[in-house]
């Protein structure tokens, strides 16, 4: 795979696998393309099957591919840990994460997507504490994996922080404990971490969070996904109102040669 | 507009094309949605759609999807 320095030609390439029948996980803007293009962590490999998208992260990295041919497997020399994640609708007849595990990989678990109606809240709650978001950093790194965490840069993390779409939770001595991001999802929000420091689980932290998260952001709809194995966080989402609506995600990692 | 529209049925059924004008802003479709749909316009008009071209202005309706095919054939 080579790193990609020419985005007129990627987008060319990305225009050629654009066929009926085709398979994609890809749903990447071309200012997210160019944006990572220019930071020198978009790599790409075309092969006669179709074409494998890598953004290079620190220590591993994530796939994304158009196939248009599935009898044709991808040859290229992998990199280590590479990992891909493949949603799939109710609707969907297409099973693009059994054909990965055939080529390959190996799924390290699944999530399931449940929504919120939004509701009237009935309260004015003053704005939420103000949270440093090296500090906010710190914590999520300690309680999610960052291959499949899904966990921001820092500065979109110092944009949750500063528009107040980050609640926490500190302990006695002022340190962050626990902390639950939102982010603007279509017309509503999407809760996309939860966290709670190893230390600190089992005390009804990310309880509350979910219920002030309720109070403040419920009014309009909202989304999260969730390891359907983790029953705790499951059973607290269902208790704020949300449901598993149908979508799935096969989050899948390459076994090393 | 007629041929857009049963290309579009065909491709995606179950979704109301005709009847709405925010088919992305009402969350009626979805980026894999807009996916599969520029596949089957792409063959079907022999344009060629690229990754700046999908924004949710080109498919919030059959109008806009169509103008975006008249502008690529221009």
């Amino acid at each position: 795979m080579r790193q990609v320095v020419d985005y007129p030609a990627l987008s060319a390439a990305i225009s050629a696998c654009m066929r009926p029948g085709m398979l994609t996980n890809c749903t990447l803007s071309g200012e997210e393309l160019r944006r990572e293009m220019a930071a020198g962590t978009l790599y790409a490999h075309p092969w006669a099957g179709g074409l494998l998208l890598f953004r290079r992260r620190e220590g591993f990295w994530r796939m994304y591919y158009y196939i248009n041919d599935p009898g044709c497997p991808p040859d290229l020399p992998w990199p280590s840990q590479v990992v891909t994640e493949i949603v799939r609708r109710p609707r969907d007849t297409a099973a693009a994460a059994d054909l990965w595990q055939a080529w390959g990989f190996v799924r390290e678990s699944t999530r399931i997507r449940m929504q919120r109606p939004g509701s009237e809240t009935g309260e004015a709650l003053p704005p939420p504490e103000a949270v440093d978001a090296e500090e906010a950093m710190d914590l999520l790194q300690r309680c999610f994996d960052p291959r499949t965490g899904c966990l921001p840069d820092l500065e979109e993390l110092a944009a949750n922080c500063a528009g107040g779409r980050v609640l926490t939770r500190r302990d006695e001595g002022g340190r962050l404990i626990a902390l639950l991001r939102a982010a603007p999802y279509r017309k509503g929000w999407e809760l996309r971490h939860l966290a709670a420091d190893p230390g600190h689980r089992g005390e009804g932290l990310a309880g509350s969070l979910a219920a002030e998260f309720t109070r403040r952001f419920g009014e309009k709809g909202s989304v999260v996904w969730v390891r359907e194995d983790y029953a705790a966080p499951r059973h607290i989402y269902e208790k704020n109102g949300f449901c598993p609506d149908g979508w799935t995600a096969a989050v899948l990692i390459r076994k090393d040669d | 507009m007629e041929e857009l529209l049963q290309l579009l049925t065909e491709t995606c059924p179950g979704i109301d094309f005709a009847g709405s004008e925010a088919l992305i802003d009402d969350e009626i479709l979805d980026s894999l949605d807009i996916v599969t749909i520029v596949s089957a316009i792409m063959d079907t008009y022999g344009v060629t759609i690229s990754v700046d071209d999908l924004v949710p202005e080109n498919f919030n309706s059959v109008a806009a999807m169509l103008a975006l095919i008249q502008r690529l054939q221009a």
